[in-house]
């Protein structure tokens, strides 16, 4: 198991990257909150070593990508609806959003995270599809079709 | 900048959910170390019998950890060693720490090999050219022969080194409050010494201090019968007391 000190400093680096991602996928602090206790657990137990930090944030952001799809096909998310979310309070909805990131977020869900990695994080195509385990001509594929949703959503407005 | 890397700059996680998610985890760490710490004992015994019957060889002598160096400077790391005494895991204990295992790969190598890469890292040089002590906590069964390995060093007769043993149960404790067996062994002392100190007092306090501490209290206490740089080290600081 990974200190307790290893665990504050994944904390500390990840936590924002981590919350990034739940943003583009969930909907309410609730399952947020699950995905963060997902992923860390995961760190905690992980007994394998980095190479580096870029080695270290990759991990973070696969296991956290993976966490938020698990938890969005899972039993439970299907058959029970919070209370929050049907009242359509949550986290999420209450703060004024941009008009890109409401594209982002209406984007199909296979483009979010290329599109995140890509546009916020910096990583290139090769890395991409590094992370996210798809060959890289599907990372390029998935980018510019992106691109060109996200460009209809904006009226045509430049958003790069 | 783009104006989604400007947007998304903006989502943040919240200091709850990140205080929230550390608590989790602390707890989760605590409920699978009540459960391998009696394993712990039990998997040796266990590993023992097998190799005496079985001969030498199989996964568990390869893999598993059974002996711990914690090396205290300023940084703070461990190392954990297999039943040949070769380094199969390496943990940080703070910041400094973790900025030197950083880059380095220790993983495999004989416990002495890993010893002398880590005194010819530049990064650890910096700690132990201002004269800083370095000290050595053994936890294992194969202690002697382990001490007298690392006093063998190049790096240990170089610098103001020390060389202390420490019991398992000591190392589980260290463990559980996160800080390194060296450091908590000398937590032990001091209070033993009846000195008023808690663990987080001695997390932020490098090795040196805390036995500075102790050597003020009672001058004979920090000294260590295994002979180890420990009576070389009184003398260095008699000198050097404020």
């Amino acid at each position: 198991m990974k200190s307790d000190y290893e665990v504050n400093r994944a904390v500390d680096r990840y936590a924002d990257t981590v919350r990034r991602i739940c943003f583009l996928h969930l909907k309410n602090y609730h399952d947020t909150e699950d995905i963060f206790q997902t992923v860390f657990l995961k760190y905690l137990l992980y007994d394998g070593e980095f190479e580096n930090e870029e080695h270290e944030k990759a991990w973070i952001i696969r296991v956290a990508i993976n966490a938020c799809k698990d938890f969005l096909k899972s039993f439970y998310r299907r058959n029970i609806v919070p209370l929050e979310a049907a009242q359509n309070i949550a986290s999420n909805s209450g703060t004024e959003k941009s008009e890109v990131l409401e594209a982002v977020l209406s984007l199909p869900k296979k483009y979010k995270d290329t599109v995140y990695l890509f546009y916020y994080e910096g990583y290139n195509a090769a890395e991409i599809s590094e992370i996210i385990k798809k060959k890289e001509n599907t990372v390029y594929t998935l980018l510019s079709r992106a691109r060109k949703l996200l460009k209809e959503k904006l009226g045509g407005e430049d958003f790069e | 900048m783009n104006k989604i890397k400007n947007d998304f700059d903006a989502v943040r996680a919240e200091d709850k959910l990140k205080n929230d998610t550390l608590e989790y985890i602390y707890r989760e760490r605590e409920r699978r170390e009540k459960h391998t710490v009696p394993k712990f004992r039990y998997a040796v015994a266990l590993a023992a019998f097998l190799t005496v019957f079985f001969g030498i060889g199989g996964y568990s002598m390869l893999y598993s950890a059974v002996s711990y160096i914690s090396i205290d400077v300023n940084p703070s790391v461990e190392l954990a060693l297999n039943r040949l005494d070769r380094v199969v895991k390496v943990s940080a204990y703070n910041d400094e720490g973790a900025a030197i295992l950083d880059g380095m790969n220790l993983k495999g190598k004989s416990y002495t090999a890993a010893i002398d890469a880590l005194f010819s890292n530049q990064s650890f040089q910096k700690y132990i050219d201002n004269g800083a002590d370095v000290n050595f906590t053994v936890v294992s069964d194969n202690e002697k022969e382990i001490t007298e390995g690392i006093k063998k060093c190049g790096g240990y007769s170089q610098y103001n080194s020390a060389c202390h043993g420490a019991d398992s149960e000591m190392h589980s404790k260290a463990h559980e409050y996160g800080i390194s067996t060296g450091k908590y062994k000398a937590y032990v002392k001091l209070k033993e010494e009846g000195i008023d100190i808690n663990i987080d007092d001695c997390r932020n306090m490098s090795l040196k201090q805390l036995y500075e501490i102790l050597e003020q209290n009672n001058p004979n206490s920090g000294l260590e019968e295994k002979g180890c740089g420990g009576a070389q080290r009184h003398q260095h600081n008699k000198g050097k007391h404020e």
